[in-house]
């Protein structure tokens, strides 16, 4: 393989990897702070996607850009704030497993809502000529798209790192995932921290639904999936129980994806692709369940 | 292990009446279920299809608990047994010559297999039940979020692979022409088999050891309880139970694709979602509660598609559903059924000495 074949592979793990990171990020946020898996967080996106259908349509063009982000990422954040309130409040004290089935079932009630509005069918969202715009540097050719995917994962990263480690929200958020419980006894209100988890967690899903909807070129009930879907197994790669093993973990999916995209198209294979990611899934929660970043224990010590 | 361990064994002799007594748990779901059929086969052919469609949901949904309901082990990816029964039944039923045009890569003795149908339903248990087996060794080691998480995985990675194998299923165009021979009688007969096993099961050794394991894993653990065992066990069984759905289903429909046993962006929840619906609903530790939840939920669905024809406005029945189990997993999280099994309702008090079913709903009085 020439040098610029590999950078270019390297680029685009970087890409992908930045994407998956970002959604990776905000189902590890979920579950350090209430052992949520939330499979409704695909939902978040959805609505941002569908938030991006309505400016277009309705509204303005896209072309005043900056409206346009501040709207998608204020929808995500509603939605997100709502499931909070109406749907997981009530069911906080149970076990995990009932929680999964609750998001599960948070999840197939909005992408049927979803469908319901506008149609199973993918609607064209008209968001100008980013999607298309590349650079290139001799052979290598990098997209447009993805060089701002891996600076707004940059910005949200650094933006994210100095609110935990910097405000007193921060603080109690980080004593929160550590220790729920002893958290809240020393005075930690269990409420504003759960909320503002799903805050940031919408943030960063309509983050993910405009550069979703920058790829695809079209919002469609199905497009909240495949993210969630990679985000998770990103974060079962990286480590559920830490914020830097999310990032690990997307950045590692990325590399691995393009990886798998190589090598198996050499046996003419490169269909299975997914196939093998959900292996990995599987291997690693049997041979490594604490990820490839290793954070505070949350099995039950006997 | 103890061989000796379970006191709560089905009774031996008594008068034919004390049998009922102690029985009524499966008597009372298994004679609601034979009602509420006979009561559609008077009706229109249309509620007659609609009752065959809940049965074979029933099937799923016996299957499903025999695995989540005796474990208190979430599967997500109990859909993926319905897909290999679907299509080893279709393999062995369909149409000799459609098949050999349409799958033209497919090795030979798939081709030209043109078995009877009993055969073909028994097989359509076996394939799914050896490859639970395999996959029972990584998955049954792991408990609660993680065996979620990779059951889901083990979804999407067979998903993929169905319908990615062009050569072989077709990938995502319809297989068709499989014999249809699912009717009403011949799905209540299966019903009226399986429903039984899953109560012997839950009731035996097997059973109750393994629903030690979900009320205390560790108090199990201490007593000599192999929990790897004892989930593998109703693993494989259920994973036969929902191929013969699965077999029904393309024995039902007549033509089956990956979208209609997988998740994905077409799918929107399907049957994965629908089954755990069923049986959450009802109530996830009890017998009762995968009949009644499966009646429940197949009653207000199949009223909502009519609804649906009316209006041609789809997926209304999806958006329904997902609000009761919302609704039930925030007010009443343990089901309809509260996790109880149906018991005799005049019983003496010998009876209640001994509730014959879950740990978890001994004393049964409210």
């Amino acid at each position: 393989m020439d040098p610029s074949e590999v950078a270019q592979n390297a680029i685009d793990a970087a890409a992908r990897g930045s994407f998956l990171a970002l959604v990776a990020l905000g189902v590890a946020l979920l579950f350090g702070i209430m052992n949520l898996v939330n499979f409704a967080y695909g939902e978040v996106i959805l609505a941002g996607g569908y938030a991006m259908l309505i400016f277009t349509t309705w509204f303005l063009d896209a072309s005043v850009w900056p409206l346009l982000i501040i709207w998608t990422v204020v929808v995500a954040i509603v939605f997100a704030l709502a499931q909070e309130r109406l749907a997981f409040r009530p069911v906080r004290h149970a076990d995990p497993t009932t929680m999964l089935v609750t998001s599960f079932a948070v999840s197939v009630l909005l992408v049927n809502i979803a469908i319901v509005v506008w149609s199973g069918l993918a609607r064209p969202v008209e968001i100008g000529g980013v999607t298309l715009e590349q650079f290139t540097a001799g052979e290598i050719r990098i997209r447009k798209l993805d060089v701002i995917t891996l600076g707004a994962a940059a910005f949200l990263l650094l933006s994210l790192t100095a609110f935990l480690k910097r405000t007193s929200l921060g603080i109690q958020m980080r004593a929160a995932s550590e220790d729920f419980r002893m958290s809240q006894l020393l005075g930690v209100p269990a409420n504003r921290v759960i909320a503002t988890a799903f805050f940031i967690a919408g943030i960063l899903a309509g983050s993910v639904a405009l550069i979703t909807v920058g790829n695809q070129g079209s919002s469609s009930p199905g497009m909240g999936l495949f993210p969630l879907i990679f985000g998770l197994v990103a974060v079962v790669l990286g480590g559920m129980t830490s914020l830097i093993g999310a990032v690990v973990g997307g950045f590692v999916l990325g590399g691995l994806i393009v990886g798998l995209e190589q090598g198996l198209a050499t046996y003419g294979m490169e269909r299975f692709r997914d196939a093998f990611v959900f292996l990995a899934v599987i291997v690693m929660l049997v041979f490594r369940p604490q990820g490839l970043v290793v954070g505070r224990a949350i099995r039950e010590r006997v | 292990m103890s061989e000796t361990g379970t006191s709560t064994r089905l009774p031996v002799g008594g008068s034919l009446g004390s049998l009922g007594v102690r029985l009524w748990p499966l008597l009372a779901p298994a004679g609601l279920t034979i009602l509420i059929s006979l009561l559609a086969l008077m009706g229109s052919e249309v509620l007659e299809r609609k009752a065959t469609f809940m049965l074979i949901n029933m099937v799923f949904v016996l299957g499903l608990y025999t695995f989540v309901g005796n474990s208190g082990v979430l599967s997500f990816g109990h859909a993926t047994f319905m897909a290999l029964g679907a299509y080893t039944f279709a393999f062995m039923t369909a149409n000799v010559r459609v098949k050999n045009t349409t799958l033209p890569d497919a090795p030979g003795f798939l081709r030209d297999a043109d078995i009877a149908t009993w055969q073909a339903v028994a097989l359509a248990a076996i394939v799914p039940a050896v490859f639970a087996l395999i996959v029972a060794l990584p998955l049954m080691r792991l408990n609660g979020l993680a065996a979620g998480i990779a059951t889901l995985a083990m979804l999407f990675a067979v998903g993929v692979i169905v319908s990615q194998w062009q050569s072989l299923t077709g990938g995502n165009t319809a297989f068709a022409a499989i014999r249809r021979e699912t009717d009403l009688y011949y799905a209540l007969v299966i019903v009226v088999v399986l429903m039984p096993l899953v109560y012997l099961y839950q009731q035996s050794r097997f059973g109750l050891r393994l629903r030690g394991t979900r009320e205390d894993l560790l108090a199990s653990r201490s007593l000599g309880i192999n929990t790897v065992r004892e989930r593998t066990i109703a693993w494989v069984i259920s994973a036969a139970i929902v191929g013969i759905a699965g077999a029904m289903y393309a024995g039902f429909n007549g033509t089956i694709d990956p979208s209609q046993f997988f998740l994905g962006a077409r799918s929107a929840g399907g049957v994965t979602f629908l089954t755990i619906a069923m049986l959450v609903v009802g109530g996830i530790s009890s017998l009762a509660g995968a009949v009644v939840g499966t009646i429940f939920l197949s009653g207000i669905a199949e009223a909502l598609r009519e609804v649906e024809k009316a209006t041609d406005q789809r997926h209304i029945t999806e958006v329904v559903l997902a609000l009761i189990l919302l609704l039930t997993l925030i007010l009443r999280p343990r089901g309809i059924t509260g996790g109880r099994e149906i018991y005799w309702p005049f019983r003496r008090e010998q009876t209640m000495r001994r509730p014959a079913a879950a740990p978890s709903a001994a004393g049964t009085s409210e």
